[in-house]
Parts: C-alpha cells; structure tokens; sequence
C-alpha cells in the first residue's frame, strides 16, 4: 500500500473520519491510540515482520529515555536501533547464510527495510536530546510510540524532530478546516510530481542506466539530468504527500525540500535538499565531531567525514561511498575557495554549475555498483556513439521546476508566503479556486504514468 | 441556515465540477483524442473509425490529422469501385496513430511505389488471426489487383487461437458504438480516463476501446504452435487469395531487445518463426521477415524500430524508422517482380 496507491486512499480516508470524529467527540488520546493502531496496520501492510523491529526500537526507546541518567542504558538505547538498522538493511544477505547453515531454504527471507533509517534515526536523535537536556523523557507510551510510526512519513521521511513533534501530538485540538484544505492541494502536488512526471522520468532513466554500452553519451547526459530531475520530484513529491496527509489530521511536517536546484553552491544544495536528513547528520554526526570548532582543516575532515557517512547510510556500496565523497569534496573545496558573485550572469552560472555537478554525483549513486557508474561515465568520456534519444518529460519536468521556482520567488518577493512555501494553493471556497484544483486532479488522472515505480527512497 | 449553507457550497462544486471538466475536455482534445468507433458493415475489418474525423494523440509519438472517408487512418481516400492494387491489412502499427501521416507505412510504400495504388485498412487491434478471418470479405469489397499484404508482430498462436481462426469463430473486436458506452466515447476526457483506468489494471494488450500495444512474442519457452493446424490456417487463407487472383504476403516485425553489452537480439523464438516460414513456403505465400534488418540497421546507424521520445526506449509500436525498414521491404517485394 504505497502512498500513491487507491487502497491508501481509502485507507487514509478512513483513518480521517475515524480521527475527526473522535476529536469531534473529544476523545483525544483515544484518536492518539487509534492512529497509532493505524499506523502499524500500514506497516503490516508493506510486510508485517517490520513491525517487531519498530516496536522493539519504541520500547526500548521509551525505556531508556526515562532513565537516560543511566550511562549504561543510554548506550544500550542508541546500539538497539543501530542493531536493527544493520541487520534488516544486511537481512537478505544474512539470512540465506543462516538458513543455509541450518538447511532451511531460501524462500521468504527476502525483506525490504522500509522506512527503517527514518525511525531509526528519530530514535537516536530523541534519546541524545533527551540526554542532552534539550526536552524531557515522554511519560506517554503512545505519544511516543505516534513519534516513531506516525504512517504518513513512516516509509520514506522526513526525520521528525521530537522537540517539533511531540507537542503537537499532546495538543488537544488539530483538525481544522483550513488545514484540511491545505492538506489536500499539498498532496496533490505531491501526486502530481511523483505519479506523472518521476514515474515517467523512471522510464526513461532506467532504460539508459540498464545497458549504457547502447546509448550515445549525449543520450546518456540526457539520463544523468533525467535522473536528477526524477530523484527530486519522487522523493519531494513523497514528502508533500506526506505533508499533505498529515495537515488534514492536524500535523505539520517539517519542509524537506527548498527548491535545491536553485542553489548557487552545494553547500547551499544541501541546506535545501532533504533537509530533515541534513540537519539531523549537522545536529548528531557534524556538530559532535567538532564542526567548525577547530580551525578550516578539521572544519573540512568533519565535513568529508560527514557526507561519508551520509553515503553509508543510503548504502553500503562504493558506488553510494564515492556519491558522499564527491560531495564531502565539493563541500570542502567551497570552504577553502569561497566564490561570491552577486552579479546576474555569475549567479546564473555558478547555478548551472552546481546543478551540473550534482547531477554528475547522482551517476554513482543510481548505478548498482561502482562498476556500472564507471561505465556510465566512460561512456560519456569517450564520447561513446549509440542510440540518440531524447526524452520530452526530461523537458516537461525542467519547463514545471522552473515555472514553479520562478513563481515561488515572485510569490515571496510579493510579501506574501516564503521562499520555502513552495506549494501553490488556490482559495478553495472560489469557485475559481476549486475549478484550478479540480483541473489539477483531472491532470493527474489523465497524465499519471500507470505502471509500477517504487519510491527512490523507500529502499533506504 | 445551515441548510443554505450546505446548497451554496454544492453549487459552487458542482459549477467548478463543470468548468473543469469543460477544461480537462479542450486539453484532450488535442492530447489524446481518438475518433469514435463505428461499425463496419462489410466486415473487411471488425470496426473502424469515424470518418472524416479529427484525432490527435501524443501519449505515445505525435501525431494528428483526420481519419478518411472510410473511417481508416490512411491518408488517401478510397471511392467505391476504384482500382486498388495492393490492401495493406493490419493492426495498430499499420494503422500508424502513433507517427505522422505521410510517415506511416502505406504512404511510405506509395511514395516509394507512385505507379502503384495502395491502400491500407490497418486498425487497432487486428491481430493476424482476426486479419484472417476479414480476409474474403476484405478482397470482396477492394478487389486488389497485385497483392494483400497482412502485418504481425506475432506468429505464434495457441491452438484454441488457430482453431478460432479456422472455422471462423474467434470473437469479434466490438465497435461498441450503441448505448452509453458509445455516447461515453465521444468525450475525449472520458475515454482518456478510460485507457488509463485500464492502464492502471495493466491490462496493456487487448482491450475494448483501445487495443494498442503490441502483444510480445508469447513464444519464449513455450511449446511450438501447432503446424497442422498452423497449416491449415495458411492455405485457407492463401486459397482465399489465390480465389482472387493476388500474392498473399505476410510481413513479420518481432519484439527486438538490448542486450547488457548494448547489442540486440530478438525477443521471439526462432523455431516458432521457422515453422511459420516453412508452411508460407510450402504454401507459395510470400513472408518477409523484418527481424534481420532490424538487427543490421541497429548495428550500422544505432535506430532502433519501436519506441518514441515520449516512451520506454525500443519499445511500444513502430516508429518511423521502423515503418522505413518495412516499407523498403515491401516495396523491394513489390517492385522486383516477385509478385
């Protein structure tokens, strides 16, 4: 049941009858355990041996933040999600050993860790700032519990923040109409980005990147900016949807996405890219290592360090090594060679090139291995011939990102919402208002893509 | 009050409901916008078109003009009575929605043949079985003087599918021009929400209202069709055109695929093919075997047949350099005096 899915639609729209009637009724806490039951539900959904893990990571969790003073549980709560990231991320390639050992067969083992990193990695950060001082232990289980599994962001982010959260989850009231209204146009552009222009960018993408000895390296540039474009609009568009569900019952999920492609360098590409994963890697990973603290040497091991680990964590494959890598060195490089131009011509250029260079850094990080990106950029290198073909959704893709980035920034030097308020929304109580978002589904049902295409980030 | 309420806000959704359908309609016209299907009451095909139509479809290439007085895709028309010297029949690829006119195949193998009058009733859908089957009725009505021509993507076929197309008995592709269904049709919105919906369904090969893709050769690890009944089919069929006096020739374009060193090989079963060649020969019909000169022009200029650059890469219907390849077979066949 992905988020895109019908059934998830009727899923959804029967957890939000259930949870404005019972804030309606105000049975708060009683909303709190039904969208906890809802949310493990979804899970089982996905597969339902997922769920022992993400009960073991809460109890636990719970356990050891109230008694965090304990250095001994501490520890034990940070090792116990770190366990079960390792082993269900390396699950597929343990357990056939393990049966083998036995003689049990291989059938049935295979598990896709859905979504583990993000609870995983909200369970850290909950017991560090818990340890830290900066909120206090929750007394509640299923408060808690809610933190860790809420479904609209369980499968692929963004890392919720417990000083964010956890509150809002203890506020008595939350649905309001607004919100609701909000809600809906926020997952529809969701949907919009994902099911009718990822999808189709998947095609195409995946079609280069399995035989790239075919193609010619103009074609196989073509895929690599293919790529980039898909990889946002799939995972932003995960996130609005997510956001989206969330708003109609009464949650406000943080911005994962700031327009990245509009950054003039990486170091701001990675302010606004997936920002819930930046900040949590700059608040747990970066900043313990001694951040900027000790001089512009240590300054750049921390930073490299980082990303390297950023890498790791989206796998354990060179290919997802040297991606880290490559940006830990950008990093660095913008650190010691600081560019500043305020003219139009440089911040279009330095733009361009940043763009250019992150789509050169996504090759690794789609290939399989390391081996197929360095064919992939042989390819390119030795000017390779091949099949030429372009790809329109490439252009469509590019022509709605900059429409959309150009009318956030007008809509923002214009007074009204932020740059980061990246979702256009139409008055719903118009009769043009809903027209525009009526259109706007009719869209989606006519141009959405009606195969199958994961979300990129559910692997992680 | 409430009550009030409740209706004004009704209204403004239904009035919205509308507007927005009335937009989404004007979109689809121009983005995917099929012409109505019609009976066809001579029985050369299953249906076709509305004549003198316009359609526009840029879901998979682009392409839009208007269909002829006939109600087919070709770019001529066809008066009744008139000299017609080779019938193309077929199925989506012939019928060509997907590329221009003047680059589907029979205006190709016009331009390269001009002394000669061709005509093409290629439509969605009409499988070489389902061809077979219209063949009598097809050279009643147009009465070619040289050649009939049948295009397939496919010659394997399971017995049930011989036996059908033998007595005659396989099921007919529906117009389904009556009743609400056929006043649906006529919106192009609905009916792109139609072909979606069955998207969604990944019921991609044959359905009602739009039998577009191509059915992948089946054959693979499949036993061979069954040649006395393969057999039989060819020489009803070859009867019925030698009864009319023409060269019966069938023109085969396998599924082709790319290898992981980015080289090509062909999807179907080279036994299934043989088998099928081995009877056309033994039954004096011509078949042309488009898989070679895929495979050669792949090597020499890196084109590909099938796909689009708003589709999965050499997949989906014939494109444009696809429909060449065919036509420069076809008007070699045509024009060395093999026919």
């Amino acid at each position: 049941m992905t988020i895109t899915s019908i059934p998830f639609l009727l899923f959804f729209f029967f957890v939000f009858s259930v949870a404005v009637l019972s804030e309606r009724a105000g049975y708060y806490r009683t909303n709190t355990i039904f969208l906890v039951l809802a949310s493990y539900f979804f899970y089982a959904w996905a597969d339902i041996r997922l769920c022992l893990p993400l009960l073991l990571v809460t109890a636990s969790t719970y356990l050891c933040a109230r008694n965090i003073s304990k250095k001994g549980l501490f520890v034990v709560g940070l090792l116990v999600p770190l366990a079960v990231l390792a082993f269900l991320r390396h699950f597929g390639q343990i357990m056939p050993l393990l049966s083998g050992l036995f003689g049990g067969g291989e059938a049935g083992w295979v598990i896709m860790p859905v979504g583990v990193s993000f609870y995983t990695f909200q369970a850290i950060g909950y017991l560090v700032d818990v340890r830290r001082g900066k909120i206090p232990a929750e007394n509640d289980f299923w408060t808690l519990a809610l933190y860790f599994c809420f479904f609209p962001r369980l499968e692929a982010g963004p890392i919720l923040q417990a000083s964010v959260f956890l509150p809002q989850i203890r506020d008595e009231k939350r649905i309001t109409k607004e919100k609701v209204l909000q809600g809906i146009q926020i997952f529809a552009f969701g949907l919009f980005k994902k099911s009718v222009l990822a999808d189709r960018l998947a095609v195409f993408v995946g079609d280069v990147f399995r035989v790239p000895a075919a193609y010619h390296w103009l074609t196989i540039l073509w895929a690599a900016i293919s790529y980039s474009l898909q990889i946002y609009l799939d995972f932003s568009g995960y996130s609005d949807m997510a956001a989206g569900c969330a708003m109609c019952l009464g949650y406000d999920l943080p911005k994962n996405f700031d327009l990245p492609y509009t950054s003039r360098s990486v170091t701001e590409f990675w302010r606004r890219w997936h920002i819930s994963l930046s900040s949590w890697f700059r608040e747990y990973v970066y900043i313990p290592l001694g951040g900027n603290r000790h001089g512009l040497l240590r300054q750049c091991r921390n930073l490299f360090l980082t990303m390297l680990l950023c890498g790791f964590w989206h796998g354990s494959g060179w290919n997802y090594l040297l991606w880290g890598a490559l940006n830990g060195f950008a990093l660095c490089l913008e650190k010691v060679v600081p560019v500043k131009s305020e003219r139009p011509a440089g911040r279009i250029l330095r733009t361009a090139c940043t763009f250019l260079f992150i789509s050169f850094s996504w090759i690794p990080f789609r290939a399989d291995t390391l081996a197929e990106a360095w064919t992939v950029i042989r390819s390119v290198l030795i000017l390779q011939d091949g099949i030429r073909q372009p790809y329109i959704w490439t252009a469509v893709s590019a022509l709605f990102l900059t429409v959309h980035a150009v009318s956030a920034g007008r809509r923002s030097k214009n007074g009204g919402v932020p740059l980061s308020d990246t979702v256009p929304l139409a008055d719903l109580e118009t009769v043009w208002g809903l027209t525009w978002f009526f259109v706007e589904l009719g869209m989606i049902l006519c141009l959405a893509f009606t195969g199958e295409h994961p979300f990129v980030y559910l692997k992680f | 009050m409430n009550m009030r309420r409740n209706m004004k806000i009704l209204c403004r959704m239904m009035l919205s409901g509308v507007l927005a359908f009335l937009i989404l309609t004007c979109f689809c016209f121009f983005y995917f916008n099929l012409p109505p299907r019609c009976e066809e009451q001579s029985g050369a095909t299953d249906y076709r078109w509305s004549e003198k139509t316009f359609y526009s479809r840029w879901t998979e290439g682009v392409s839009w003009g208007s269909t002829n007085n006939e109600g087919y895709t070709d770019s001529i028309d066809h008066l009744e009575g008139e000299k017609v010297d080779v019938l193309l029949m077929g199925s989506s690829h012939l019928e060509g929605f997907q590329v221009p006119p003047e680059d589907r195949l029979a205006a190709r193998v016009r331009m390269k043949n001009p002394e000669k009058s061709i005509y093409s009733i290629g439509i969605s859908g009409h499988s070489f079985l389902i061809c077979c089957c219209n063949l009598n009725t097809a050279l009643d009505k147009y009465e070619p003087s040289e050649a009939v021509v049948i295009e397939t993507g496919s010659v394997w076929f399971s017995d049930s599918e011989l036996n059908g197309a033998v007595n005659g008995s396989l099921n007919e592709i529906s117009a389904f021009s009556n009743g609400l269904i056929g006043f649906l049709q006529k919106n192009p919105f609905l009916r792109l929400l139609y072909s979606q919906f069955q998207g969604y369904r990944k019921t991609k090969s044959e359905t009602p209202f739009f039998p577009q893709y191509v059915r992948e050769e089946q054959s693979q690890a499949k036993d061979l069709p069954d040649s006395e009944l393969l057999g039989m089919l060819l020489r009803k069929i070859n009867g019925i055109a030698q009864g009319h006096q023409v060269q019966l020739i069938v023109i085969y374009h396998p599924a082709i695929g790319l290898s992981a060193d980015g080289s090509v090989q062909r999807k179907d079963d080279p036994k299934t093919v043989r088998l099928f060649e081995q009877i056309c020969v033994r039954e004096g019909i011509l078949f042309c075997d488009m898989g070679e000169r895929f495979l050669s022009e792949y090597m020499e200029n890196h084109v590909l047949p099938y796909g689009f650059f708003n589709t999965s890469v050499g997949s989906g219907h014939l494109n444009r350099y696809g429909l060449e390849m065919m036509a420069e077979e076809l008007s070699f066949l045509l024009g060395e005096g093999k026919v």
